[in-house]
């Protein structure tokens, strides 16, 4: 099936810089036929969930590499919640501990795809739950 | 409160699915569209357009702080390509505005041409529609210039910004056909180049050889450089938008280009119905198939298929008529 | 190197041997149809001396005796026979009592040379109280507000008497050093180390950046001239190709964009009127090590020889030791992964081993956890033990290049070099290091080489032992080290505790000066180090920066789309 341009923000958070990853991974998902649009560095939670509902995207994926993602997660879950668009799934990536995928999790990230993941796993899964959520939502 | 409310009263929410819907040209938008038309015209509508690299998303950002800091409230909707092998696309321009975030009286959004000819799709005209019926005073509009994408921005916008960069002489040289002549501001942007100054002499000098422009407009482009660095030439930029718009409105040209940029909507929108409506037709009726297979089996040429169809439309047309003549009497 | 006679010979007989492993339709089965390094440099089924006189290799000219130009077998006539590596390992992280007891650990496991690394809120000169610092405080480097958390730092170790490598750049921090060193009793020409001061590479690796480029170089060039007088024994720049190497680009490319770089920095040193020679033999490099063994080794002897022609020949250096790469060199990051982390152990190793082959003055080890968070002191301690097996039980420090006079490896150095050549003219016809970053040429190369590679792991062109292939699915078993969240607060406390018990107007006056100094285009060392000794924070210092040069143009320069 065709994708129906699946919109995603991929986005950074806090002072991190590595963008490496976010980078790789919006082309890869450009060449999947995704439109993807990318927040640049050094943003706020705030910024990105503004985006995020300016955008009106399927999915949010978050890139984080210095290791603060169980203090910044939380605020970004926080503020889609604010907002009422807590029904955006958000997806993160990055060098995120074993230890610390469930406690993302707990807060509703929709899943974690550690240092190493491929990005054809990525892919097939931001699909997968956005045709879900597009199946559930024009239902309603 | 329904969607058109909730649009009118700026709803962020409304706005952003609004705009997917048109993007996806789903059928529920007809009718929003068709309930939003009349509250629109109230906004200045400026393209923003030019060579990949000059600089145009940060000069947006700029101008877009310009204009907020005059009290006006702005939606911007920056338009990349999509890939024509993926389809996807790689929306980097709100990135450059990070500026404007969390003010609640900018809205933007960046769109993906869709395979659109010339880069701007009737989405867009939709969508600044949109942005406009929300309240928005200015809609900026950015949309890489290249081939067709000129002419459709000039359609669209009230006023027109080419911007180039120091070095873009051979750009300008491939472009300058079509370019110079609707560009209502010429902008050198990235002013703190070196070649700035030689950019603007070219430019006037282009600009010399220029024959006047259609009708009555006795418009001057001016030429302004422009460095997003240090602010330079954003205020003289912005001021000039301004002057534009009070220049066209003053000499009644504002009526002209919204009469025609509505005209060629129309035209779009009813040859892709017309078009439409004939492939449904083609698909249900086996006469009409039985005709269109005449001309793939060379039987009958396309330019006369198609005289034959206009002239039916015009006999049906003085039919009408005579039946409403006949009616009266 | 051979003569004719015997080259024709060699030639012919290779010519037998191809003929002879040939199958009847005329190939010859491998596992790949091609094969290349992991820069995509084509590797040959065998190399013979062919390879090397073919190519024009001249041993005099192009290779010659370790400790002479152009210094392609490295910059010390007797290498690691005469003196071995310097141990230096990266820490820095939490507060920096915690990191003080860190130091003293590894000086006492057999580090002797310190390096510590500062947080992103340090480095990007906002401090902890920052809204932007939430959740990076103490995360990838030790917080630095003020002289305060300097003095804690390093409490207990005698700065006189160490070597420390300080990663950051610009002259807050190197004066926070100097300040404590003279607390001690130290004068600044007593002590030893390095300050990384690379705006460049920190700038496309890392993108730090905090006020224009243009300025950013000009603050490490003020520290670069201070230190030219006043610390003869302190190495005031690291050139660093590191970074930009973690973010994907090639092994040339690594080359070629550090040496760059370097040429930016020298013709800035030179503008500001220093002499070649006054700061050429001050100046060090940073590589990577990464996974392809021989790849990495070559690219350390094609640097060198680059590096040693562009100083003497461009920029008509007279001392040999303005010609010399100095380099330290950490292992890739990148390179670990979070699936089965012993497995970091072995990677590590090789890294190691190329980076002492490529003829290294110091070298950090990662550690094998580091793919997942900060590395626990058990695993730096087996990341120093590699390190002593490479000096004391492999061998290979026993003679001076071992790897020299490989076929295989001299062509491999003649391949990075022209390749690395090839970019080094193509960013000076740009306009230098600094304008192609503006014009985003770098960034655009460097996410292209790192996108190509990501594409041939998904293909499994490439394989990564647990992650494309042997996958295992156990959940890997290690303690990780984790971060007090209470400490965020803290540090932002000790920053008004600190503002609080400190001398408001001996700060205002020490400000004011600096902000004079700045707005003259004065070199900022003496008034920033004044500054600092009055407790300013670190932050107060950079606002000043900012101050005069703006901040930096964040979303002009989205690099990499």
């Amino acid at each position: 099936m065709r994708d129906e341009n699946i919109r995603i923000l991929v986005a950074k958070i806090g002072l991190d810089g590595h963008d490496r990853g976010g980078l790789i991974i919006a082309q890869a998902l450009k060449n999947a036929g995704m439109e993807v649009i990318y927040t640049g560095l050094k943003n706020t939670s705030e910024n990105v969930v503004e985006m995020a509902i300016q955008e009106d995207v399927d999915i949010i994926g978050i890139s984080i590499l210095s290791g603060a993602h169980l203090v910044l997660m939380p605020i970004l879950m926080d503020e889609l919640k604010k907002n009422n668009a807590d029904d955006i799934p958000v997806i993160v990536g990055g060098v995120i501990p074993p230890g610390d995928i469930p406690k993302l999790k707990a807060m509703n990230v929709r899943e974690v795809f550690p240092a190493g993941s491929q990005v054809v796993e990525a892919v097939a899964f931001i699909r997968r739950l956005v045709q879900e959520r597009r199946k559930s939502t024009r239902a309603s | 409160m329904n969607l058109f409310e909730k649009i009118k009263a700026g709803d962020i929410c409304s706005i952003a699915r609004l705009i997917s819907k048109v993007e996806r040209r789903d059928p529920e938008v007809i009718k929003a569209i068709k309930e939003i038309y009349p509250h629109c015209g109230n906004a200045h509508l400026i393209g923003i357009t030019g060579p990949p690299g000059v600089g145009k998303s940060c000069l947006v950002s700029e101008l877009a702080g310009k204009f907020r800091e005059k009290n006006r409230t702005v939606g911007i909707l920056a338009v990349d390509p999509s890939s024509p092998f993926s389809g996807g696309a790689l929306l980097g321009d709100r990135a450059r505005m990070i500026e404007l975030a969390g003010d609640k009286d900018v809205f933007i959004r960046s769109l993906a041409s869709r395979g659109a000819s010339g880069g701007l799709s009737a989405a867009v005209s939709d969508a600044a529609d949109i942005l406009d019926m929300s309240g928005k005073d200015l809609v900026l509009i950015e949309t890489v210039g290249v081939g067709q994408g000129e002419v459709d921005i000039a359609r669209l916008a009230h006023t027109v910004l080419l911007v180039l960069m120091p070095g873009y002489g051979d750009a300008l040289q491939a472009m300058k056909a079509g370019i110079m002549e609707i560009a209502d501001i010429l902008i050198v942007n990235k002013a703190d180049l070196s070649g700035a100054d030689e950019a603007v002499a070219e430019l006037s000098t282009v600009q010399g050889f220029q024959g006047m422009r259609e009708g009555q407009d006795k418009w001057v482009a001016p030429i302004i450089k422009s460095s997003t660095l240090d602010g330079e030439g954003i205020e003289d930029i912005a001021g000039a938008v301004l002057k534009h718009f009070e220049y066209v409105k003053e000499q009644g040209f504002l009526r002209k280009k919204n009469r025609d940029r509505r005209t060629n909507q129309f035209l779009d929108i009813f040859t892709q119905q017309i078009r439409d409506e004939f492939m449904r037709l083609v698909k249900v009726d086996a006469g009409i198939q039985r005709w269109v297979d005449k001309i793939g089996d060379l039987e009958l040429d396309p330019y006369s298929a198609s005289e034959q169809v206009i002239e039916l439309l015009r006999n049906a047309r003085e039919q009408e008529r005579d039946s409403r003549k006949r009616t009266r009497k | 190197m051979y003569d004719g006679d015997i080259l024709d010979e060699i030639r012919k007989r290779k010519e037998e041997w191809e003929r002879e492993i040939q199958d009847e339709q005329g190939s010859v089965k491998e596992r790949k149809e091609a094969f290349t390094t992991l820069g995509e440099i084509p590797v040959k089924r065998v190399y013979t001396p062919l390879d090397v006189v073919d190519r024009d290799i001249d041993y005099l000219r192009d290779i010659s005796f370790p400790g002479e130009y152009p210094f392609t077998r490295g910059i010390h006539p007797t290498m690691y026979r005469g003196s071995l590596w310097t141990i230096r390992q990266f820490m820095g992280f939490g507060d920096p009592r915690k990191s003080n007891e860190r130091l003293k650990y590894l000086m006492n496991s057999g580090a002797p040379g310190l390096n510590v690394a500062f947080d992103l809120p340090t480095i990007n000169g906002v401090g902890s109280d920052h809204p932007l610092a939430r959740g990076e405080i103490g995360r990838n480097g030790v917080p630095v507000n003020s002289l305060e958390d300097m003095e804690q730092l390093f409490d207990g170790i005698p700065l006189g008497k160490v070597s420390t490598s300080l990663v950051i750049a610009y002259p807050p921090i190197p004066c926070m050093y100097i300040a404590v060193a003279e607390k001690q009793g130290f004068r600044p020409d007593q002590l030893r180390g390095t300050f990384q001061n690379d705006s460049i590479c920190r700038d496309v690796g890392a993108n730090v950046r905090v006020v224009p480029r243009r300025a950013e170089l000009k603050l490490c060039v003020d520290v670069v001239e201070y230190a030219t007088k006043h610390m003869p024994l302190w190495y005031p720049i690291s050139i660093v190709g590191y970074q930009i190497r973690e973010k994907g680009c090639t092994a040339a490319q690594e080359v070629a964009f550090n040496l760059s770089d370097g040429i930016e920095f020298v013709r800035a040193f030179i503008e500001r009127g220093m002499d070649v020679d006054s700061f050429g033999p001050r100046l060090s490099f940073m590589w990577n090590a990464h996974n392809d063994f021989f790849e990495e080794i070559a690219k350390y002897r094609a640097a060198r020889r680059i590096w040693a022609r562009i100083m003497k020949e461009k920029f008509k250096a007279r001392n040999p030791r303005s010609m010399q790469i100095r380099f330290h060199t950490q292992t890739s990051g990148v390179s670990l992964t979070a699936q089965q982390p012993l497995n970091n152990v072995a990677r590590v190793a090789i890294q190691g081993l190329a980076a002492v082959l490529g003829g290294t003055q110091s070298l950090h080890t990662n550690s094998m956890d580091e793919a997942m968070a900060l590395p626990t002191e058990d695993s730096v301690k087996i990341a120093v033990c590699t390190q002593q097996i490479l000096a004391h039980e492999s061998g290979v420090t026993n003679t001076v290049d071992p790897i020299a006079g490989s076929y295989y490896v001299e062509s491999l150095t003649k391949d990075l070099e022209d390749e690395a050549m090839t970019y080094i003219e193509k960013i000076e016809e740009i306009g230098g290091a600094v304008e192609a970053l503006e014009t985003g040429y770098v960034q655009r190369e460097v996410t292209k080489a790192a996108y190509a590679y990501q594409d041939k792991v998904e293909k499994k062109q490439e394989i990564i032992v647990g992650v494309n292939d042997y996958v295992d699915d156990r959940e890997p078993n290690i303690n990780l080290l984790e971060i007090d969240e209470a400490f965020e607060r803290y540090m932002c406390e000790k920053i008004e505790k600190l503002k609080a018990g400190r001398d408001p107007s001996a700060v205002e006056r020490s400000l004011d000066k600096l902000r004079e100094a700045a707005f003259r285009d004065e070199n900022l060392m003496e008034s920033t180090m004044e500054a600092v000794k009055s407790y300013a924070t670190l932050r107060e210092v950079w606002d000043v920066y900012r101050e005069r040069y703006g901040s930096f143009n964040e979303k002009a320069h989205i690099t990499g789309l």
